[in-house]
């Protein structure tokens, strides 16, 4: 193992014990299905927003995004350019209410939310099964993610690195519940929010600085650096769409809602979220600048892997030490996220898809984990293909199902139980259609034309279309309690 | 036209102009229509939902802000990237970017999170929401299903 490798696997060593160490703490604290699924409600909103941060930025704000922005410039910084409003656009329209109905009605999953707020257990459970299908191809793609980084920094083949890193994330998982993730996530999201920082200065300060990186880039390849980088206006806006209003029918952002403590501190919530989000998203922006530069001046040669922007930029423009704790921050994302798709699928699993509630719902719950978990690790070491596959499918699933159902109808009393059954039906049938068809390029959509954007677009329309055509059902597909919630 | 009627109006047709940039796009590069009905599809969808989030009630101004923040920041900031020219080497940069990078960067990817959190801290801090309260809100809710009536 190189100096470099070695420095980085003892900082990894050193983080992975760290977080076994909260794991354990919040294991021992974990006695109910309420800490288990919940962390006990008793989470502060420091914790909450910094948790909802690093569970909401996988492995892909700082491998993928920076390797996209390298390929495309300006346009793909869209994906992340809605984070300026999305956490005050959560906490208006559905933060509040979703913690209301928690207090009102004891709800615990954002798919018993749906089932509450259109009094139908049959959508409860159709949004069960979405959030375990779109999960478990989620958790698989960061499994194998994870064991790419853990291949190249511990040097140990990939098929052991997806165990190892599956092995620690399933334990304080299934040990510790949400009360061990959402301290682990505190934990990992500080990690995530340092070591940004740290590389975006180091990138803004190479080459010249930044204004003559830009310089540099222009010379070359001006079109990297116009509005919308090398993709088309709409494809850059499609992203921009659907990673704004998508943000709505994320579960595992929605979910943490549940746990705060205290609702009235609710009101930091975009303030903290926000701002850890804008600080952690700057590797995302200076490395991809940092490193085209340096292409286009010829101090580095092409990548041959546009993924490979970060871990180049470590190795070239980073002391080891710091490279080291990038390496451990990207861990910590891909971790962070694993975890909370784990306790979001495991509780669906658990009080939303069975007829008859648990007999014990803690031990079925860390049973549920453990199989989501071999599910997605079986998916990781079996097939990339089927794997990528559903990694896609999971955003625009989440999106196009759960925006309108849940976050437009916690806001119209107009919206019916057949408008909520036909759009999520629609998202479901039609994401993996339309996703499946693309993938296997059976059918080629139009350059900047994405299934989750359509999808979105598609499934919010038939939603507000077909409430409003059975709008005399509006009022028998809500209760008294559920429309004070709503009316707060 | 009252604020929801507003947020109604923006979150329809903004869709529909999604709707419309999807099936117009793939044409001429020189046909900037799809692009147009997009910016404007994403401001709307984005503002909508902002003035629809008081069901039962007025907007208070401070919500009014924040969504008229995000229609204008959005709609302006993207129009106005499309709309100017290509940069050369030798332009002038803003705060290290070119410029129309640094609108869409640092206007429509910062400004809003200047206004945003404050108008939702201003918005939220006069809700009565200490324990008391909460309590006598959950009690309330649970008479009125017990009694099946609406509030």
């Amino acid at each position: 193992m190189s100096g470099f490798g070695g420095t980085v696997a003892l900082v990894a060593a050193a983080y992975f014990a760290a977080c076994v160490g909260i794991a354990t703490w919040a294991t021992r604290r974990t006695a109910s299905a309420s800490d288990f699924f919940l962390a006990g409600r008793g989470i502060g909103i420091w914790a909450l927003a910094i948790a909802a941060m690093a569970s909401s930025l996988s492995g892909f704000a700082f491998i993928g995004g920076p390797g996209l922005v390298y390929a495309h410039g300006t346009g793909a910084v869209f994906i992340v350019l809605p984070a300026a409003i999305t956490a005050t656009l959560t906490a208006w329209t559905v933060g509040m209410r979703l913690r209301l109905l928690a207090e009102v009605r004891g709800v615990v999953t954002i798919p018993e939310a749906v089932g509450v707020r259109y009094r139908s257990p049959g959508l409860r459970r159709l949004a069960g099964v979405a959030i375990v299908v779109a999960s478990v191809g989620y958790i698989a793609t960061n499994f194998l993610a994870m064991g790419l980084i853990l291949e190249a920094v511990l040097g140990v083949d990939r098929m052991l690195a997806i165990l190892i890193g599956a092995a620690v994330v399933v334990a304080y998982s299934a040990g510790g519940g949400m009360l061990a993730g959402i301290y682990t996530d505190l934990f990992q999201g500080l990690i995530m929010a340092v070591a940004s920082v740290l590389v975006f200065i180091a990138a803004a300060a190479s080459g010249g600085g930044l204004a003559e990186q830009s310089r540099q880039i222009l010379a070359a390849d001006p079109g990297w650096f116009g509005p919308w980088g090398n993709y088309t206006p709409v494809a850059a806006l499609s992203f921009f769409f659907v990673f704004g209003l998508g943000t709505l029918g994320q579960p595992h952002l929605l979910h943490k809602f549940y746990m705060l403590r205290d609702p009235s501190r609710l009101r930091w919530y975009p303030a903290i979220m926000t701002g850890a989000m804008l600080v952690t998203l700057l590797l995302f922006v200076g490395v991809g600048i940092a490193i085209k530069a340096a292409v286009v001046r010829g101090g580095i040669p092409p990548l041959a892997r546009p993924d490979d922007a970060t871990t180049t930029f470590l190795r070239t423009g980073t002391p080891v030490l710091l490279a080291a704790v990038v390496m451990s921050g990207v861990i910590a994302a891909i971790m962070s996220t694993v975890n909370a798709f784990l306790n979001i699928s495991a509780a669906a699993l658990t009080l939303d898809i069975p007829t008859a509630p648990a007999r014990d719902p803690l031990r079925t719950g860390r049973v549920a984990t453990l199989v989501v978990a071999l599910a997605a690790i079986v998916l990781a070491l079996g097939t990339t293909r089927l794997v990528a596959l559903l990694g896609v499918f999971g955003w625009g699933l989440f999106a196009s199902s759960l925006v309108p159902a849940l976050a437009l109808g916690l806001l119209w009393e107009g919206a019916t139980r057949a408008g909520a059954f036909a759009s999520m039906g629609l998202a479901v049938a039609g994401t993996l259609l339309l996703e499946t068809l693309a993938h296997y390029k059976v059918m080629t959509l139009p350059t900047g034309l994405t299934a989750s954007g359509v999808m979105l677009m598609m499934s919010l329309l038939t939603f507000l279309g077909v409430s409003w055509l059975t709008r005399g059902s509006a009022a028998g597909s809500l209760d008294a309690d559920v429309r004070m919630v709503m009316r707060r | 036209m009252n604020a929801r009627v507003l947020g109604w109006w923006l979150l329809v047709s903004g869709l529909l102009a999604i709707a419309g940039a999807y099936l117009l796009m793939g044409g001429s590069e020189t046909n900037q229509a799809p692009a147009v009905l997009m910016i404007f599809g994403v401001a709307g969808t984005l503002a909508g939902p902002l003035l629809l989030s008081t069901p039962g009630r007025a907007p208070s101004w401070p919500l009014v802000v924040a969504a008229m923040t995000v229609l204008v920041v959005v709609l302006s900031g993207f129009l106005l990237a499309l709309s100017r020219p290509d940069e050369l080497p030798t332009d002038r940069l803003m705060l290290g970017l070119p410029l129309r990078a640094a609108i869409v960067l640092l206007g429509v990817g910062l400004v809003p999170a200047l206004v945003l959190p404050w108008s939702y801290a201003r918005a939220v801090a006069k809700d009565r929401l200490d324990p008391d309260s909460i309590g006598e809100f959950v009690e309330a809710c649970r008479a009125v299903r017990a009694a099946g009536r609406d509030p």
